[in-house]
């Protein structure tokens, strides 16, 4: 083979080599983008509205993102140690990454000083106030709360009973804040009554309540006479049963279906490498027995599997 | 004006014609053969892509066909079936008297995992009938819902509805189901006479929208349904679609006819396949991005480039096998031909290769021979001009002639004949005079006739009373051009081999004359002459007849095939006992003195 010859041959060997680079790159990035994620969720909620939903949420993301979910929920009356627990199970089981509805913020903080590590972590509702935290998906909790307090102050309620959990966490504050400055800008006055577990007695009259999440308003629909005015934030299905039969006057929710498909979504683009904003807002709506059927709040609150 | 091309021409002709034979054997090879593969490779890559475009997009029509074509069965079913409840359950029942609700629930239970639940209505909005058996909800009133305005308006059509909430009947699960209300007026009979009412069948959700679960379109592609004017009936990601987390060009829906359509979604090409489901105006909508379609992947074409430079790399070897196989014999060739160049003539001319080559170096080894016999022809005639000039050149002079002379000049002196004495002086200075003539090699005939002349004067001088002599020649001969010191030669062996035994009536005759344009100059004698043994050796190499003589003849001979060719020369007549004659033929040429020096 002459010089020229050579020279040649080189030159398109070489591309050859920087060709067959690209391709064996190419490759790989392919085997990664059809690589299943494993992620796991640790539930805590007591509402199962929420959780179907939600659960509807993931599953559609898990399809699309190619999401092996993995779903672990904790009983009512489970230790809030337990959570940590999960994590650390989960993250030594080697999962991709992990979301987490925080029950207790307390035991977690304990958690994320004992263990350092680098799986993605997506938390739901209550906030955490933690560095290991990737994401939070959480409802625009402080002018929910006072999107409900025009709610009431719209019927020509003029004052009312909030009612609150014992340990509602950083979200409920916040609800609470916003509804509480609601309220008063609408120049309604109110009294605040908290819920201990088991301890909330009946409500008899034409009492107009207040409930902060879902849970507290089915204890409350539960407590309460059919006079009973009911507002909250958050719904299920017995709570939109209650809002067409006439016993909760006015709701504000947010898409639990949205937020199971923002989870995953965040934890696949976390996985890649995709850069997330720390905290995701869900979009709320106002919701009346009148418009509940109405788009998209018909697909919101029944959303379609 | 020059073409602009011309000059990239011109480039590429100037470096063409520096390059040798293998580099130009190479690049054309190759460059012919990349271009071969790229044109054949880029066409079957455009048909070939086209084709699976094309295929694909095929394939997928099909599929959004049989969506549609399942849909529209599955509605006509629904319709037969709402025809069915109409013309054999409930007109033909009079509802004062009997139920329709057992015939009702039979054909719900036939077709209950496509129909969620079935009720008949008056034009009042009450709930006359219902399976499965159902309560309705204390604060619903049906008579403004959409379904049942549709079909008290156009009574001779069936009405489907929107997907929605079932929220007629009470859930004590607080269930809430998707379906999609299929209404139509019906006629109700009650005792002998008939009223209208609306008959309800809802179809779940679910079943309707199966057959698009089990669809999947190519690569990232999806389908969905819609109604006339475009609004949602299922997509696969519709929740999202509400929750705004996801928009689909949906709008302008309304506009389209069947058929498949480029769209632009996100800043992305797709092709839109649009089908319309029968009856109902529904628009099956498939949406297929280019993107990732066939063989416009970049993973496919630099797969088809990696091959490409491949099989040049491939290329590049054999063409440069080729082109050594082809230009190495040619190589060693020219190798050997330099060598003979440097005149190594003894060095071996290579033969090998293809059989134009073997041929080329054949007939190159054929000429190297020629050329060598050639050269040594020339080199033997050269030696031989350059022996007969010198012998020309002893002739020239005879030291025996000039010491004979001197000697016959001394007795003449001692014996006081001065006059005679001056005349062999005479005739000995132009002798000589002739015989230098200058360096010339060419002389006139006058001049050779004058300097055989003056030779015959010396030797009568000295061989007094044994020979006569006579010199003729035509008038026009004497101005021709000659060889010089040709004559002499042959007067000299006449009067040596013929003259010295005569008592004087010895005869020389020596004539110049033009015959058929050759110049012919003879020399005779009447002296002893010669066998036709001894004639036929006289003019061979090697071959003297006695010491001596013959030698000026063959000299002669020589000299004048040297000069003039085949053709010319000597020839001699002799017969023992007559005499002899040689005869000089030289070929016929005005004596030109210029033209002599140069010669």
């Amino acid at each position: 083979m002459g010089r020229f010859e050579r020279t040649v041959f080189t030159i398109i060997l070489g591309f050859l080599v920087i060709i067959l680079i690209i391709m064996i790159v190419q490759e790989t990035n392919a085997e990664e983008e059809n690589e299943i994620y494993r992620v796991t969720v640790i539930m805590d909620r007591k509402e199962d509205s929420f959780w179907k939903n939600f659960r509807k949420g993931i599953d559609s993301a898990a399809v699309k993102f190619n999401v092996d979910v993995q779903f672990v929920s904790l009983l009512d009356g489970a230790s809030p140690n337990l959570q940590a627990y999960f994590l650390n199970r989960q993250i030594g089981n080697k999962a991709d990454a992990v979301i987490v509805s925080v029950s207790n913020s307390d035991s977690l903080i304990d958690w994320e000083s004992e263990i350092s590590s680098h799986v993605p972590i997506i938390t739901i509702g209550k906030e955490l106030p933690s560095k290991s935290v990737d994401v939070r998906i959480s409802g625009d909790d402080y002018n929910m709360g006072k999107t409900l307090a025009d709610v009431i102050s719209a019927d020509g309620i003029r004052d009312c009973a909030i009612y609150v959990a014992e340990n509602g966490g950083n979200s409920q504050e916040m609800r609470l804040e916003g509804l509480k400055n609601g309220l008063t800008e609408n120049e309604v006055e109110f009294n605040m009554e908290i819920i201990s577990d088991n301890s909330l007695s009946k409500l008899h009259g034409d009492h107009v309540v207040a409930a902060l999440d879902a849970s507290d308003m089915l204890q409350i629909i539960d407590r309460a006479d059919k006079e009973c005015k009911i507002y909250g934030i958050g719904f299920s299905n017995l709570i939109l049963s209650q809002l067409e039969d006439g016993n909760v006057y006015g709701l504000v929710v947010q898409s639990d279906y949205a937020a199971g498909y923002l989870c995953i979504k965040s934890a696949v683009n976390i996985i890649n490498g995709i850069k997330q904003a720390d905290e995701i807002q869900l979009q709320y709506y106002k919701v009346n027995k009148d418009n509940m059927y109405e788009k998209p709040l018909e697909q919101i609150l029944f959303p379609i599997s | 004006m020059r073409p602009p091309f011309q000059k990239y021409f011109l480039l590429i002709k100037n470096h063409y014609e520096k390059r040798n034979i293998r580099y130009i054997i190479f690049l054309s090879f190759t460059l012919t053969a990349v271009l071969a593969v790229l044109f054949a490779g880029l066409t079957f890559y455009m048909r070939f892509s086209s084709q699976l475009d094309s295929i694909t997009y095929s394939e997928n029509e099909l599929l959004v066909e049989q969506v549609s074509q399942s849909i529209s069965t599955y509605l006509r079913d629904m319709i037969r079936l709402s025809n069915s409840l109409c013309y054999n359950v409930i007109k033909n029942t009079d509802i004062e008297r009997e139920s329709v609700t057992q015939e009702m629930h039979l054909l719900y239970s036939t077709n209950q995992n496509y129909v969620e639940n079935i009720a008949l209505f008056s034009s009042d909005g009450k709930l006359l009938a219902t399976a499965p058996p159902a309560t309705m909800k204390d604060n619903v009133n049906v008579i403004y819902d959409d379904w049942f305005v549709s079909a008290l308006e156009k009574t001779e059509d069936l009405h489907f509805s929107m997907p929605s909430v079932q929220s007629l009947f009470a859930d004590t699960e607080n269930q809430y189901k998707w379906v999609v209300s299929l209404s139509s007026a019906v006629e109700i009979t009650r005792g002998k006479s008939t009223e209208q009412g609306v008959l309800l069948v809802d179809l779940k959700y679910s079943s309707l929208t199966q057959e698009f679960n089990n669809t999947t379109l190519a690569k990232n592609g999806y389908i969905y349904l819609t109604n006339s004017v475009g609004e949602i009936i299922y997509h696969p990601e519709q929740q999202l679609i509400a929750s705004g987390l996801v928009t689909e060009n949906n709008e302008d829906l309304a506009s389209y006819t069947d058929g498949s359509y480029v769209i632009t979604k996100d800043g992305k090409q797709s092709t839109m396949l649009v089908s319309s489901v029968g009856y109902t105006g529904w628009k099956v909508i498939g949406i297929i991005p280019h993107q990732g379609l066939s063989l416009n992947k970049l993973q496919n074409i630099l797969f088809i480039v990696f091959i490409l430079l491949l099989f040049f790399d491939i290329l590049i070897m054999i063409n440069s096998v080729i082109s050594t196989r082809l230009t190495d014999p040619l190589k060693k060739l020219e190798e050997s031909v330099v060598n003979i160049e440097q005149q190594a003539w003894d060095s071996e001319i290579y033969s090998g290769g293809s059989y134009e080559i073997v041929q080329l170096s054949n007939a190159i080894k054929s000429m190297m021979g020629q050329l060598k016999k050639l050269s040594d022809d020339i080199v033997q005639e050269h030696e031989q001009k350059q022996k007969s000039e010198l012998d020309a050149l002893q002739a020239q002079i005879n030291p025996h002639l000039l010491y004979n002379t001197l000697d016959i000049i001394v007795w003449m002196v001692e014996n006081e004949r001065p006059s005679e004495a001056v005349r062999i002086v005479t005739a000995l200075a132009r002798l000589f005079r002739i015989s230098l003539s200058r360096g010339k090699k060419i002389i006139s005939v006058r001049d050779e006739l004058k300097h055989v002349e003056n030779y015959l004067v010396i030797q009568t001088m000295r061989y007094k009373n044994k020979f006569n002599y006579s010199i003729k020649a035509e008038g026009g001969v004497l101005d021709m051009a000659t060889i010089k010191l040709i004559v002499q030669p042959l007067v000299e062996n006449a009067i040596y081999h013929s003259m010295e035994y005569k008592d004087g009536d010895g005869m020389i005759e020596i004539e110049a004359k033009v015959v058929d344009e050759k110049l012919i100059i003879s020399v005779s004698d009447n002296g002893m002459g010669m066998t036709e043994d001894m004639v036929s050796r006289l003019l061979v190499e090697n071959m003297p007849i006695s010491s001596g003589s013959g030698v000026g003849l063959k000299n002669v001979h020589d000299r004048l095939r040297l000069w003039h060719g085949e053709g010319y020369g000597v020839v001699i007549e002799s017969e023992p006992d007559a005499g002899t004659k040689i005869t000089l033929i030289q070929p016929v040429r005005t004596y030109d003195s210029k033209e002599a020096e140069n010669g």
